[in-house]
């Protein structure tokens, strides 16, 4: 039977001494199947880090519930069990790492889940490869890039073998060289290791990369589709405080002044294409990337 | 940055490269060797014994004298206190204080095991990373489980803060410099105004540090931590033919520093 995370009308508040509690998650009920590369989208405080924080019982539901695999996290017993299954990667690479040494690092969790020492380092070999970081298994994590040690993070919770992973805005503290090596790891790790992805972004063009996007706001789900339908809907997404990438929004901009551009454009490329239609070839003229093609 | 923990200094001799439980023990029956050693022929074959070590171990002999330069007063104030106070035959007069030969004879002695002490000890630290030592130690005092003593949590405690030095030492720096583009005046003044400049770099520091410290719990949780019961390790400490011998020396070092003393009863 396929792996699945099912949340069922999870309601979620924070509790503060004196002051009445904040609801953070409101009646949210989602489905979350295995070998899916899901984007959470939303605006600051619309709760998506509490959600991603109940795929992994590291909070619990007021109300609903939230089933991995059908175990409920509420039940103590199956906590260690449900952490294997979901690793959680947190957005400052720095506050993750426990060890001095990268390979010790990785090998945490599998310590910890009691495996016997040879198996651990298979595994640690094969996390650090799948994520590019084999030949630093050996560097203290402080000489690493913030793309590099981000990329160990995403190592050591690999190293446990989940079949999901729920990153929380894991690029947001990097540059943008290693915002694209972190990307390019998450979608190696989906594609080609058929993990299944949870990804909390602000930015919009990581979310593109994925099959399904869920935006949330206050509390709730107000999108749930595949990124062209969901992009579609410019205003509604403007409307929740986000952006769209920039090649969809030149796109709508086009199409607005009666250029006839396609709904579904998200990556550069098909831009590119849908843009190089309407240009008419000029006899002996260079192309738009200066090749002297025509 | 880059900062290099403690006094590790990095090489791949044959001393570095045994397992740091042997290293430990060595290091602790050297120290009561040194003390049981009360004789010139016996501290004289310790000397021997760690100048073939520092030999080995391919240290530059600079890195002792700096590591003794520190408790030189020390050495001195106990050298000159050990003049004076052993009784005996008097050699000669300093202001009317009698300066004995066995006075003078304790004092060398004692500065002997002094140095002794430090150069010997200083070689665990100069040629084992921290990261092996605790580890070591977590190994070392495992049995010490049964008396409830928490080894494994003291020994995560270790490796955390090891681990966090050179992330807090890169933040300070940040904080520093954040808080002298506002104008804080930080490096001059008398010693009390420095200390109240650095308030607003350490409260910061302080804040930054609790946060991470959720952050960390929360990782450590999400990989499963639950403590030390039921953990495995990856790497496998195995005992191979070097650190037998470097055992074997240890017991014969010991033994011939006893029957030096008390058997043969030299002076």
């Amino acid at each position: 039977m396929p792996s699945s995370i099912v949340c069922q009308n999870l309601c979620f508040d924070y509790e503060y001494d004196d002051e009445a509690p904040v609801e953070v998650l409101k009646n949210v009920s989602v489905e979350i199947k295995e070998g899916e590369f899901v984007a959470l989208v939303g605006k600051n405080g619309c709760g998506k880090s509490t959600l991603a924080k109940h795929f992994n019982a590291i909070l619990l539901p007021k109300s609903g519930r939230v089933l991995i695999d059908g175990m409920d996290t509420t039940d103590e017993d199956s906590v260690i069990k449900i952490r294997e299954k979901v690793g959680l990667v947190l957005q400052n690479p720095d506050n993750q790492i426990v060890a001095t040494i990268v390979e010790e690092d990785v090998a945490f969790g599998p310590e910890n889940l009691g495996i016997p020492p040879l198996e651990i380092r298979e595994r640690v070999d094969w996390a650090l490869k799948a994520v590019g970081m084999y030949e630093f298994r050996e560097s203290a994590p402080h000489k690493l890039s913030g793309g590099q040690k981000q990329r160990v993070a995403v190592a050591s919770v690999i190293a446990m073998r989940p079949k999901f992973i729920i990153l929380d805005e894991p690029t947001a503290m990097l540059d943008p060289r290693g915002r694209s090596e972190v990307m390019d790891c998450i979608t190696s790790l989906n594609k080609d290791y058929g993990l299944s992805i949870v990804l909390i972004t602000h930015n919009m063009d990581e979310a593109a990369l994925a099959d399904r996007i869920i935006a949330m706001e206050d509390g709730r789900i107000v999108m749930d589709a595949p990124p062209d339908e969901v992009f579609t809907h410019i205003e509604a997404i403007r409307a929740l405080g986000l952006d769209v990438p920039p090649v969809t929004q030149l796109a709508f901009d086009l199409r607005k002044n009666g250029i006839d551009m396609p709904q579904d454009i998200l990556h550069v490329n098909q831009c590119v294409r849908a843009v190089l239609r309407h240009l008419q070839p000029v006899e002996g003229g260079a192309d738009i990337f200066g090749n002297d093609k025509y | 940055m880059d900062i290099t923990f403690g006094q590790y200094y990095p090489s791949k001799s044959p001393v570095h490269r045994l397992d740091p439980r042997v290293k430990l023990i060595f290091v602790l029956v050297y120290i009561v060797t040194i003390f049981l050693g009360t004789s010139f022929v016996g501290l004289g074959l310790c000397t021997a014994f760690l100048i073939t070590a520092v030999i080995i171990s391919r240290l530059p002999v600079r890195l002792f004298a700096k590591a003794i330069k520190p408790i030189l007063p020390i050495i001195i104030f106990t050298a000159i206190i050990n003049l004076f106070y052993a009784g005996g035959d008097p050699l000669f007069y300093i202001f009317s204080i009698a300066v004995t030969k066995q006075g003078v004879l304790t004092s060398l002695l004692v500065v002997v095991r002094i140095i002794l002490l430090i150069a010997g000890s200083s070689m665990l630290t100069f040629t084992t990373t921290p990261t092996s030592l605790t580890d070591g130690l977590e190994r070392l005092l495992s049995p010490l489980t049964v008396f409830r003593l928490k080894v494994h949590e003291l020994a995560m405690m270790m490796t955390i803060a090891l681990r966090f030095i050179p992330t807090l030492t890169e933040e300070t720096d940040k904080i520093m410099n954040a808080q002298k583009a506002r104008g804080a005046d930080i490096d001059s003044g008398g010693l009390f105004k420095r200390v109240k400049a650095l308030v607003p770099v350490f409260i910061p520091l302080l804040v930054s540090s609790f946060r991470r410290a959720f952050d960390l719990a929360v990782a450590m949780e999400c990989r499963c931590y639950t403590g030390g019961e039921g953990r495995t390790r990856m790497k496998i400490f195995k005992l191979r033919c070097a650190d037998y011998l470097a055992l074997g020396i240890m017991i014969v070092l010991l033994a011939s520093v006893i029957v030096i003393n008390f058997v043969l009863g030299l002076v």
